[in-house]
């Protein structure tokens, strides 16, 4: 199989968020997206103007529907293109809009994001949490927040425009990319579709260290 | 290796299933190990007064602090085997009541996980056994001292003997960590690797078991 042809102006955007567990610790809750310029143009903006735009936009629609005990610590972005660049901070994630009580905070909403091109370095998956108690039922995300969630999801696949130009959500494969020397090399695909699960996901990463 | 004395070892079973939000049925499955203070030999031990002992003893404060009804844990069977040295018997069962508990639930995949311990250490002689479904009410990442004062009696239960009389003799099974990996089933029950239960523990988190996942829906 021959590969995409390689992406370029790609800014890798950092979503910081924390957690207070019950007992005390603070659990780091993050999520990473990527976006590449499409089409290419000249003089494109910062790293920064684009996370702006995605805070703005469509992680707007994801914090509306997380638990109040998510608060956003900091946004970082960086262009991909070359290794020698480094994160800048934008606005800061906000914080979850549902009140508690909460779930645990490795309960999550995962959601599969499909490109054009097959294979695993083409697929990706989020973890958004932590969930509110009030918007699960059983297994499952309640009934009144599934097409919220697939709505937010969906504005997680469309385009976003920064500084005046367009910027595409894409998968980035770190497996066949080369980030960590230049001139990188950066293989990607857009997303197109974003698959929600209505069953909750689990993301043990993010579980309270075991209280006895 | 720290071998158990000889004895009749008893596994018993206790299955259920979870009718999950999106329709279909998850399996629940935990299992404790029992020695007798006895090993007979060509079967002539209890197996319904044990059973019964058990769901008595440790099923009849289980099935309290696990979620019940429709959507909760629903019995199915209970059953197990008895080992006499090299010979097994299986036994089918019927007891095994209904949690009275019904109540909003936490997804099939949460779970208690409660440690077992015995005074010999390393793996072979440690157990967890895994309970659920479980209470929504938990409010954060941890149960309630209420709550877990609740799940901690019941897993205390786990520590107690079962005691019958069959054939006008007292039996006394004492729950035991069996070692399945170091354990061999050999004429005169010599060969169990394993210890007494002496201890449990309740964490306050609650853990997650993934085998009992609704499959994804979308």
């Amino acid at each position: 199989m021959s590969l995409p042809t390689p992406i370029t102006n790609v800014v890798e955007i950092s979503v910081q968020g924390s957690v207070l567990e019950t007992g005390g610790t603070t659990r780091n809750v993050f999520n990473i997206f990527h976006y590449y310029q499409n089409p290419n143009q000249p003089s494109p903006p910062s790293a920064i103007t684009v996370a702006n735009a995605f805070i703005a936009g469509p992680w707007a629609a994801v914090l509306a529907l997380l638990s109040i005990g998510y608060v956003g610590v900091q946004t970082v972005a960086r262009y991909l293109d070359s290794a020698n660049n480094a994160y800048s901070a934008g606005n800061p994630p906000g914080t979850g809009a549902l009140a508690l009580p909460r779930q645990p905070a490795q309960q999550a909403v995962v959601a599969l994001f499909r490109t054009a091109i097959r294979g695993k370095s083409f697929r990706g998956s989020k973890h958004f949490g932590p969930l509110a108690t009030a918007a699960v039922t059983g297994d499952e995300i309640a009934a009144a927040s599934v097409a919220a969630w697939q709505a937010a999801m969906t504005g997680l696949v469309a385009n976003i425009t920064a500084g005046g130009q367009t910027y595409t959500p894409c998968v980035v494969s770190k497996t066949l990319s080369q980030l960590r020397v230049d001139p990188t090399t950066i293989i990607g695909a857009a997303k197109l579709t974003a698959l929600t699960n209505k069953t909750i996901g689990t993301m043990r990463h993010r579980k309270e260290k075991t209280v006895r | 290796m720290n071998h158990l004395p000889p004895g009749d070892l008893y596994h018993i079973v206790y299955k259920g299933t979870v009718l999950a939000a999106g329709g279909t049925n998850r399996v629940f499955i935990n299992s404790w190990w029992y020695l007798a203070d006895h090993l007979t030999g060509g079967g002539g031990f209890p197996t319904a007064p044990v059973w019964a002992a058990f769901e008595s003893t440790v099923w009849s404060q289980v099935k309290t602090v696990i979620i019940g009804g429709p959507n909760g844990y629903v019995p199915v069977d209970s059953f197990g085997t008895i080992i006499e040295g090299s010979v097994v018997w299986f036994h089918n069962d019927v007891v095994q009541a209904a949690p009275p508990n019904v109540a909003a639930r936490m997804p099939t995949s949460t779970a208690m996980c409660v440690g077992m311990h015995c005074a010999a250490r390393g793996r072979p002689y440690q157990g967890r056994k895994f309970l659920g479904p479980v209470y929504i009410g938990v409010g954060g990442d941890e149960v309630t001292p209420g709550q877990q004062a609740l799940w901690q009696a019941a897993a205390n239960t786990f520590l107690l003997p079962l005691t019958v009389v069959f054939g006008g003799v007292n039996w006394t099974l004492r729950p035991v960590i069996l070692s399945q990996l170091y354990s061999t089933f050999v004429a005169g029950a010599t060969g169990l690797v394993g210890d007494f239960l002496t201890s449990v523990s309740v964490p306050k988190t609650y853990s997650s078991w993934r085998h009992r996942r609704e499959r994804t829906v979308r």
